[in-house]
């Protein structure tokens, strides 16, 4: 390895080392989320969502196994009660969200106001990829637990939560 | 003092760029971790980025940095500047994007020598490591975790739901994440076994990559048995998943990229 130490090249790498300095400044400058605060958005945004929609106060229920702070809410609409969980980034808490399911219960996801059979892979994998390129808030559906008879929890506005 | 571009080798011009743009990509992960931990408790882990990655780093900076010294050309110069605008935009993702195109246009350039080219490489590997991966790993996460979740519950002989794992002892359960799977693991090991190899032997040869299969297959192995111990109970989850375990698991990974690299490129290093 040669290094020189004409001036041309001292300066070529003070201006490198000011150009890294200038361009790292703004990203350091600022805090970014952990994920433990992403989930606590998305369980936060959840909440203010539902709670002048269900016919009961909310309680808060806790994702098993407990994973990184994401969490839901059981809440009432019409005459049954549900369960609604944040999918984590990606749908990764997707198969311990179904885990709360009886046998008796349905589990529908919901996307952008969509309701859907199957959580939506693709759409929110490519969504999280903008969202990382665009400084947007991470992407989540909503794993949503009924009993099968019950159709109200359906029926809230879910397009007004994206 | 005076800058004249010039003057300037593409060799030097590419060891910049490569600092700059990594700076940029990594930069929020170190403060991150600094601010988590501590200066002194984030560095058995790299600074949150993993002595890998920072290894890769340094080699692929050598290799630009003794790279023939011909003068950096037009178009350079232009990727250069085009990576480096990317990584100035205050996101930290589209870093990886400007890492990819500088490195990309060194690897592709036939006119590059192979230390560039190898250089090249490396930066490439860093932005597949560190966006490019997670991003495939979104679209096939739920195969691969719940791949892992049920290798481990045949192994252990636990029920399997999904990604979720019931434990060994005690009536809990744990969840394999896209960050705990084998893919994850092996693409840092991936990139320090390009990296030793690259550094050592410039130009690849097409019996390495046996070696990079049998990397790969280390990597799955260990990370089963990492996942397997997990899997017994919460108090060995909370081992295995904290930061002793974690520095274990990252130091068994780098010697395992090490040894293949080194048994592979044996020839270049023991002559």
């Amino acid at each position: 390895m040669r290094f020189s130490a004409r001036p041309a090249t001292i300066g070529f790498w003070l201006a490198a080392l000011a150009l890294g300095a200038l361009t790292l400044a703004p990203k350091l400058a600022r805090a970014p989320k952990s994920t433990s605060e992403i989930a606590g958005d998305a369980t936060e945004h959840l909440r203010r969502f539902l709670t002048p929609l269900s016919r009961a106060p909310l309680q808060h229920v806790q994702l098993k196994p407990p994973i990184e702070d994401w969490s839901g809410w059981r809440f009432t609409a019409g005459a049954c009660q549900a369960l609604v969980f944040p999918s984590g980034q990606g749908g990764e808490m997707t198969a311990a969200a179904r885990l709360h399911a009886g046998p008796g219960d349905r589990v529908d996801f919901i996307y952008h106001g969509e309701r859907l059979a199957a959580p939506p892979t693709t759409r929110i994998a490519l969504d999280y990829m903008a969202s990382r390129v665009m400084a947007r808030p991470s992407p989540f559906y909503v794993v949503l637990i009924r009993p099968a008879a019950c159709t109200a929890p359906l029926n809230l506005p879910w397009s007004k939560l994206s | 003092m005076s800058l004249r571009p010039a003057a300037v080798t593409r060799g030097r011009l590419v060891a910049a760029a490569m600092l700059i743009v990594m700076a940029n990509a990594l930069g929020e992960l170190v403060k991150a971790a600094v601010a988590g931990q501590g200066f002194f408790g984030a560095l058995p882990t790299g600074l949150g980025v993993s002595w890998a990655v920072w290894l890769s780093l340094g080699l692929g900076v050598r290799l630009a940095l003794t790279a023939e010294p011909a003068p950096a050309r037009a178009l350079d110069w232009m990727a250069a500047a085009a990576g480096i605008a990317l990584a100035a935009v205050p996101v930290t993702g589209v870093a990886s994007l400007g890492a990819t195109l500088i490195g990309g246009w060194f690897l592709v350039d036939p006119r590059a020598d192979d230390r560039l080219k190898a250089a090249g490489a490396i930066l490439v590997a860093l932005a597949v490591n560190l966006m490019w991966s997670k991003l495939l790993l979104m679209l096939f996460a739920r195969p691969i975790e719940n791949l892992d979740a049920g290798v481990v519950g045949l192994v252990r002989g636990v029920a399997v739901h999904g990604n979720v794992i019931d434990f060994v002892h005690g009536d809990e359960r744990v969840a394999v994440l896209s960050g705990c799977t084998s893919v994850a693991n092996a693409s840092l090991a991936l990139l320090l076994w390009l990296a030793v190899t690259r550094s050592v032997r410039p130009k690849p040869v097409a019996s390495e990559f046996g070696y990079a299969a049998a990397l790969f297959v280390t990597i799955v192995v260990i990370n089963l048995v990492r996942l397997s111990l997990v899997a017994d109970s919460r108090a060995a989850w909370a081992y295995w998943h904290g930061p002793v375990g974690d520095s274990v698991v990252d130091a068994l990974i780098t010697a395992a990229a090490m040894a293949w690299a080194v048994v592979g490129a044996r020839r270049e290093i023991f002559r």
